[in-house]
C-alpha cells in the first residue's frame, strides 16, 4: 500500500472537515467532480454542506473566503491551477495579506494552488507562484516537497491564524509516493536537510528538491558529497538551516522552477551573501527556469526548467572554483 | 435605489435608514480616529502576521494512515 502527495492532500482535507466544524472547501468543480486533480474526490458526499463549487470567478472566490474566515471559519480555497491566482491578486495582496496589520482580525485563509510545470501543460497551466505572493508581507507561503509534508503542512496551514498560500507541486501528484503519511513532521518555517553533505549546498523546495537530490546522487560518483535542503516553507524563511549548511560546505546553488528575475532563490541567495559572506568559498549562484513563458511540447518544456544535468552543470562550475 | 425597490428587496424607508445608520456609523468611527493618539512607529509591533514565528512545534494533529 502506497500513498501518493495527492492523496495525503486529499487525507489532510477530510481529516481537517472531520475534526474542525469551521473549515470548508471552496472551488471550481470540487463538490460534484472532486476537484481537477481529485484531491477532494468523494468528499462533498462525506461532509454535505461543507464541499462547495463556484462560479469561474478566482475574485469572488477569495472574496467570500475572506469574509469568512474574518467571521470565524477556516476556508479552503482551491485554485484549479496556480497560475488563475493571479486573477484573484487583489483579494489575496490587497484584502487578504493587509487585513491583519489593518485591523488586528486575523484572516485564517489557505489558498490551494495547484503550482509548477508537467509535460505538456503549456503557459497556463505550469506556472510557480510562490516568489510572487512571499514578496507580500502578510502571507505565509508554503511548498511541500514529500507526501508526509504535503498532510502536515496542510493541516498546519489551515491551523494557522493567518492567510497560507500552499504550493502544491502537480508533477508530485501522483509520480510522489510513500509507504505511509508518517514521517518526521517539522513545524511550519523549518527546513530540513533532506541529504547531507559537504562540498556543497542545494537550497531547493518543491518538486526541485528531487531534482536536486537526483543530482547529488549523480556527482557522488565522482566524490562529491552535496547537501540538499528542503526549505518547504519559503515564508518564513528558514535562514538559520540554510546558513548552517553553507557554513559546513562554503558553497551555495539556490535552486527553483519559478522565473529567475527575482523570487525565493534570489533572496536565499541575498540573505546568505548578507548574512553568511563569510562562510562562503565561492560566489553563490542560481538556477531557476528559463526567463520565457512555460512552453508547451514536452521537449521543451524539459529544457525550461531545472534538470539533474542542468543542476549537475551548475554545481560543478560551483565546485571549481 | 430604484432597482432594490423594483425586485421588491427593500423599500424606499428601508434604505433612507440604511444610508442613515451607515452615515452615522463612519462619521463615529471618524470622530473616535481623531480622538486617539497617533501610533508610535517606535511601539508599533510592526507585525503583518497574527502568528509568531518560529513555531516551537507543529500542530497536534495526527495522521489518519497507519
Amino acid at each position: 500500500v502506497s500513498v501518493t502527495y495527492i492523496d495525503a492532500i486529499r487525507e489532510a482535507q477530510q481529516t481537517l472537515l472531520r475534526e474542525d466544524p469551521r473549515v470548508f472547501l471552496y472551488g471550481q468543480d470540487i463538490a460534484t467532480f472532486g476537484g481537477a486533480f481529485k484531491a477532494t474526490k468523494g468528499l462533498a458526499e462525506m461532509f454535505p454542506g461543507r464541499v462547495f463549487d463556484c462560479p469561474i470567478s478566482e475574485d469572488a472566490m477569495i472574496g467570500l473566503a475572506v469574509g469568512a474566515a474574518i467571521e470565524g471559519m477556516r476556508p479552503i480555497v482551491e485554485m484549479q491551477f496556480a497560475d488563475f491566482s493571479s486573477i484573484a491578486f487583489n483579494q489575496i495582496v490587497n484584502q487578504a495579506a493587509t487585513h491583519y496589520f489593518r485591523t488586528g482580525v486575523p484572516v485564517p485563509l489557505t489558498v490551494r494552488l495547484p503550482s509548477g510545470g508537467t509535460a505538456g501543460s503549456g503557459p497556463f497551466h505550469s506556472q510557480s507562484m510562490e516568489g510572487i505572493y512571499a514578496q507580500y508581507p502578510g502571507l505565509v507561503v508554503l511548498t511541500p516537497a514529500s507526501v508526509s509534508d504535503a498532510y502536515h503542512m496542510l493541516i498546519d496551514a489551515v491551523a494557522l491564524d493567518d492567510p497560507v498560500i500552499f504550493c502544491e507541486h502537480k508533477f508530485l501528484y501522483r509520480w510522489l509516493k510513500a509507504k505511509s503519511i508518517n514521517g518526521d513532521h517539522l513545524p511550519i518555517g523549518q527546513a530540513r536537510i533532506v541529504r547531507a553533505g559537504k562540498h556543497a549546498t542545494v537550497v531547493a523546495y518543491s518538486a526541485m528538491v528531487h531534482e536536486a537530490v537526483r543530482a547529488a546522487d549523480r556527482l557522488q560518483q565522482d566524490g562529491w558529497e552535496i547537501e540538499v535542503v528542503d526549505l518547504r516553507s519559503v515564508k518564513p524563511l528558514d535562514i538559520d538551516t540554510v546558513l548552517a549548511s553553507v557554513a559546513r560546505t562554503g558553497r551555495l546553488l539556490a535552486l527553483g522552477e519559478a522565473f529567475p528575475w527575482g523570487g525565493v532563490t534570489a533572496e536565499v541567495v541575498s540573505r546568505v551573501s548578507e548574512e553568511g559572506f563569510h562562510l562562503l568559498d565561492a560566489p553563490p549562484q542560481r538556477l531557476n527556469s528559463r526567463d520565457t513563458p512555460v512552453p508547451y511540447h514536452p521537449k521543451l518544456w524539459a529544457a525550461h526548467r531545472p534538470t539533474p544535468e542542468s543542476i549537475c552543470q551548475a554545481l560543478r562550475k560551483l565546485l571549481a572554483f | 435605489m430604484r432597482q432594490l425597490v423594483e425586485t421588491g428587496a427593500a423599500t424606499v424607508e428601508e434604505i433612507l435608514e440604511w444610508q442613515e445608520k451607515t452615515a452615522d456609523e463612519v462619521q463615529r468611527a471618524v470622530a473616535q480616529a481623531q480622538q486617539e493618539a497617533a501610533p508610535d512607529p517606535y511601539h508599533e509591533p510592526w507585525s503583518a502576521l497574527a502568528t509568531r514565528f518560529p513555531l516551537a512545534t507543529p500542530s497536534p494533529t495526527q495522521s489518519v494512515f497507519p
